[in-house]
């Protein structure tokens, strides 16, 4: 692969300049305009931020918030993965991966179902109502509780994907050794266990950390005055005070990057690997009966809990707009929500947007992932480090951040100063779905490079093929699975991209999110509902070929 | 000339020194190993051969061209990696067919090909197989049938045996030289494992920190070897620093610690003056404890330990404070020798090595 370095430095040069182009400037554009209020530079935009109340409410309602949902996913994730994955009981597979069904939901529809569910005129709020002849709704989805509960209730999945993985490469022979050295159960379990899993609790809990802060759909339709950082940016720039607006995404941004950080710092000093292969053991079974009934009771129960967003939002869907007003369930049914979707010009228009958009986003960023992916695989490339941060620093903006200093940026035609007049135009949206999926691609591929021993590469060589006959036929085939489920999981995060597309989206390329809420806000729940199954069929079908069709872990080498 | 030689190549990675001025000749046809510990060059040194790597200084020559400005695909060399880096992604036909059709070797031709390369590893019919499917010793096979399937100038094995167990091993590499030697295939075997090396070599490197130490047939390194170090990393044996009383008839008189004498043959070792010390080898198997007309005594000593393995023995005997290693045969069910007993060491003069 060392033949071409003329070709490698071209893709470097290239590679870096967008980078530091379209994802470092607009960041420091937003930075030096924060400090700048009516031609003068200073900290008058920060004084007045930590003067206002309002604003430290907004910093301290985030903060908590983001403390919050991580202590509530993990008190019900944790103990998930231990139970799915450390027992045998009746259904447990299919428990297993039930529990992971809350990825399936794109954020905003995620939040609609919520609505459909809980809200104030919920399918199970009026059922609990009318049950206990209540005069009013037994609880309202509202304020900073329902924000948590909806985070706890998505996000919990971050927990137990981390710790079932974790479970997963543990070695038991350790817990057996400490057993056998005179430790109990419980001791093993403090002294043996938790250590090992430290890495997966770490990640999830920065993970779930970093999304709260940056949520967005969630406090703002359910919020309900709540204010948070987030949703203050957009405020703010709604009503037009873009210094204060820039303040807060500097705020949002420093803690968000701050928690990076200290992610890739753990991921970089403590990771308690195991000497040997090991043991990896099966779930094993539970002993007692009873405890199975319990176990596998509690399991259906569970899983019907995290299935009822979607449910509903399927019974939605069929359901006729306008006609569901008092009724626990929508009194009457229609295949025309779905009908409508693809003949009526005004909701194909969204449908063809997304995708245009999306699939404009994903080529872009498969061609990039493809270049970048192998400069970074090599560990020796100078300035390897601030490549990789550029790489990872959309991951750690909010998608709020992200359009802002796009929109502030790209707001005046100034290719001098490395500005073009985007705003406004179909062209921003796409660009800010890129740059926002530009670490989704890129690490896999990286991956996909860097596990890819170089051997194959010399022996193609040596068999007599030159370096490009070589790169099609050995290196290409083993990289592209890893590159296209990367790109498929970008493209339907794209397509059901919400917090980015409110800020920047245009009458002429209004996406499906946008028009899923222009849909709610006429009560149209049918048709929005429509929508969001769309998005969901559209994420599963992703997932289930990048599972099936380009899983990575018996292709990257042959075992021997 | 030789048909592959390497002349005066050293290579550095950053301040460690792969290797350092390093000369080696191949003959045409030859099965041709380079042994020695991990770290001492000789993965180094085929991948020079294969033009992966670029010496700092020196040059190789195939049949007396420099080979050095061709990239590896332009070699032809057949290469077997240690961990054979089969293509996952295709199946046991289109790796064997790589390289003819990576040489634009016309389709009709491959097929055929193609089945007379999985013939001769004794893979028919293994087509269509997936390279999943296959066992760790069919995996290797398949390397080494995409290696030959060129008809390489050089074939190129780099430790090609080391992931196989024990007795798979032993088969693989009688029919690796079986293979190798039917074809007339010019092959360089690299190896840390000096029971290999010299069960499947007609000649033997031995390289240690980038040098080349010894090179010559199994028997040579074994009988006769060149330094110290060879005769410490090439089988079992003891080695005593003796001083030289005088030189009778081409035999050096070796003056014993615990009195009397030894007479070994000088050999190369013109160097040895009487008055001088000199390193004496002895190999175990040539140790015994019954005497013979044509054996000199060692003296007498006790058996500190045995060990036994099966077919052999292997006794630690103590002669006043010195430990020589002695094997011997178990011919029959009964223990012959016990720890604690009274012995005398004897040993044919001409199996005793002064070292050079």
């Amino acid at each position: 692969m060392k033949y071409l370095p003329t070709f490698n430095l071209l893709f470097y040069v290239v590679a870096l300049g967008l980078l530091l182009w379209l994802v470092l400037y607009p960041n420091l554009h937003i930075l030096s305009q924060s400090f700048e209020k009516d031609g003068q530079v200073g900290l008058v935009n920060y004084l007045e931020f930590f003067h206002n109340p309002s604003q430290l409410e907004a910093l301290i309602n985030s903060l908590i918030l983001s403390l919050g949902s991580v202590g509530f996913s993990a008190v019900i994730g944790v103990p998930l993965a231990f139970i799915f994955h450390r027992y045998e009981f009746p259904g447990r597979t299919i428990f297993a991966a039930l529990a992971t069904l809350p990825v399936l939901l794109p954020p905003l529809v995620g939040v609609i179902s919520f609505m459909f569910l809980y809200g104030e005129s919920g399918i199970i709020t009026r059922f609990i109502q009318i049950l206990l002849r209540l005069s009013s709704a037994p609880f309202s989805l509202r304020g900073i509780w329902a924000i948590l509960f909806i985070h706890a209730y998505t996000m919990y999945a971050y927990f137990y994907l981390f710790v079932t993985a974790g479970l997963k490469r543990m070695d038991f022979s350790l817990q057996e050794a400490a057993r056998s050295l005179g430790a109990s159960r419980l001791r093993v379990f403090f002294a043996v266990t938790l250590p090992m899993l430290t890495p997966s609790l770490m990640g999830a809990s920065l993970l779930t950390f970093m999304t709260s802060m940056a949520s967005f759909s969630a406090p703002y339709l359910f919020g309900g005055g709540t204010r948070v950082l987030a949703l203050q940016i957009y405020n703010s720039k709604l009503n037009g005070d873009l210094a204060m607006a820039y303040v807060e995404t500097v705020i949002l941004s420093l803690s968000s990057i701050l928690f990076l950080i200290l992610l890739q710092r753990y991921e970089g000093t403590a990771r308690y690997r195991s000497l040997s292969k090991g043991d990896l053991r099966p779930a094993r079974e539970a002993r007692r009966r009873t405890i199975r009934f319990l176990m596998s009771t509690l399991g259906a129960g569970l899983v019907l809990f995290l299935l009822l967003p979607h449910l509903v939002l399927i019974l939605i869907s069929f359901s006729k707009d306008g006609t569901w007003t008092t009724e626990i369930l929508p009194p009457q049914y229609t295949l025309s929500n779905y009908a409508q979707l693809f003949s009526d010009p005004h909701f194909l228009e969204p449908i063809r947007n997304s995708l245009e958009m999306s699939g404009m986003a994903t080529a872009l960023n498969f061609l990039f992932a493809m270049v970048v992916g192998y400069l970074l695989a090599n560990r020796q490339i100078p300035g390897r480090t601030l490549l990789n941060a550029l790489v990872l620093l959309p991951w750690a903006l909010p998608g709020t951040v992200l359009a802002l200093s796009l929109a502030s940026t790209f707001n005046q035609a100034q290719p001098l100063r490395g500005k073009l007049l985007l705003v406004g135009t179909f062209w921003l949206l796409p660009l800010a779905y890129f740059i926002r999926n530009i670490p989704l691609v890129v690490r896999p591929v990286q991956a996909s490079f860097e596990q890819l021993d170089p051997a194959l590469a010399e022996a193609g060589q040596s068999l007599g093929g030159s370096w490009l006959y070589v790169f099609r036929r050995v290196t290409l085939p083993m990289v592209l699975p890893g590159a296209l489920a990367g790109s498929m999981l970008a493209f339907v995060t794209a397509l059901g991209e919400f917090v980015s597309s409110i800020v920047i989206y245009t009458i002429n390329n209004r996406p499906i999110s946008i028009e899923i809420l222009a849909q709610l806000r006429q009560f149209n729940f049918g048709s929005a509902a429509a929508y969001g199954v769309l998005l969901i069929l559209l994420m599963a079908a992703v997932f289930f070929v990048s599972h099936n069709y380009f899983s990575q872990a018996d292709r990257s080498s042959v075992p021997y | 000339m030789s048909f592959l030689e390497l002349q005066n190549l050293s290579l550095r990675y950053g301040p460690r020194v792969a290797l350092d001025n390093l000369s080696l000749a191949v003959r045409k046809g030859e099965f041709f190993s380079l042994l020695g510990p991990s770290g001492c060059g000789k993965t180094t040194t085929i991948r020079l051969i294969a033009g992966f790597l670029q010496p700092d200084s020196g040059t190789i020559l195939l049949e007396g061209q420099d080979i050095r400005p061709l990239s590896p695909d332009k070699r032809n060399m057949g290469m077997v990696f240690q961990s054979y880096a089969l293509f996952p992604h295709l199946r046991v036909f289109d790796n064997v067919a790589f390289g003819l059709k990576a040489r634009k070797v016309a389709s009709p031709e491959i097929p055929a090909k193609v089945r007379r390369a999985l013939d001769l590893v004794n893979l028919s019919g293994s087509e269509a197989r997936s390279i999943f499917e296959l066992s760790g010793g069919e995996q290797q096979r398949v390397a080494i049938a995409r290696a030959i399937v060129i008809e390489p100038r050089v074939l190129l094995l780099d430790e090609p045996l080391s992931n196989l167990d024990a007795s798979l091993r032993e088969t693989t590499r009688r029919q690796l030289k079986h293979l190798a030697k039917s074809l007339g295939i010019t092959t360089i075997f690299v190896t840390h494992d000096q029971e290999e090396a010299f069960a499947i070599s007609d000649r033997v490197a031995l390289l240690w920190q980038g040098t080349c130490q010894q090179v010559g047939t199994p028997r040579q390194l074994y009988h006769r070897p060149a330094s110290e170090f060879v005769a410490r990393f090439i089988g079992k044996s003891t080695i005593l620093s003796l001083p030289c009383k005088s030189i009778e008839n081409g035999n050096a008189i070796l003056a014993l610690p615990w009195g009397g004498t030894l007479s070994a043959p000088l050999g190369s070792s013109h160097w040895l003056r009487p008055g001088m010390t000199c390193k004496v080898m002895f190999r175990p198997e040539a140790l015994q404890f019954q005497s013979a007309g044509h054996l000199s005594s060692l003296g007498e000593g006790r058996i500190l330990e045995i060990q036994y393995t099966g077919s052999l023995s292997e006794l630690t005997v103590e002669i006043q404070g010195v430990h020589f290693l002695v094997i011997v045969p178990n011919r029959s069910l009964s223990q012959i020798h016990s720890v604690g007993e009274e012995v005398q060491l004897f040993c044919s003069t001409e199996t005793v090595q002064i070292l050079p």
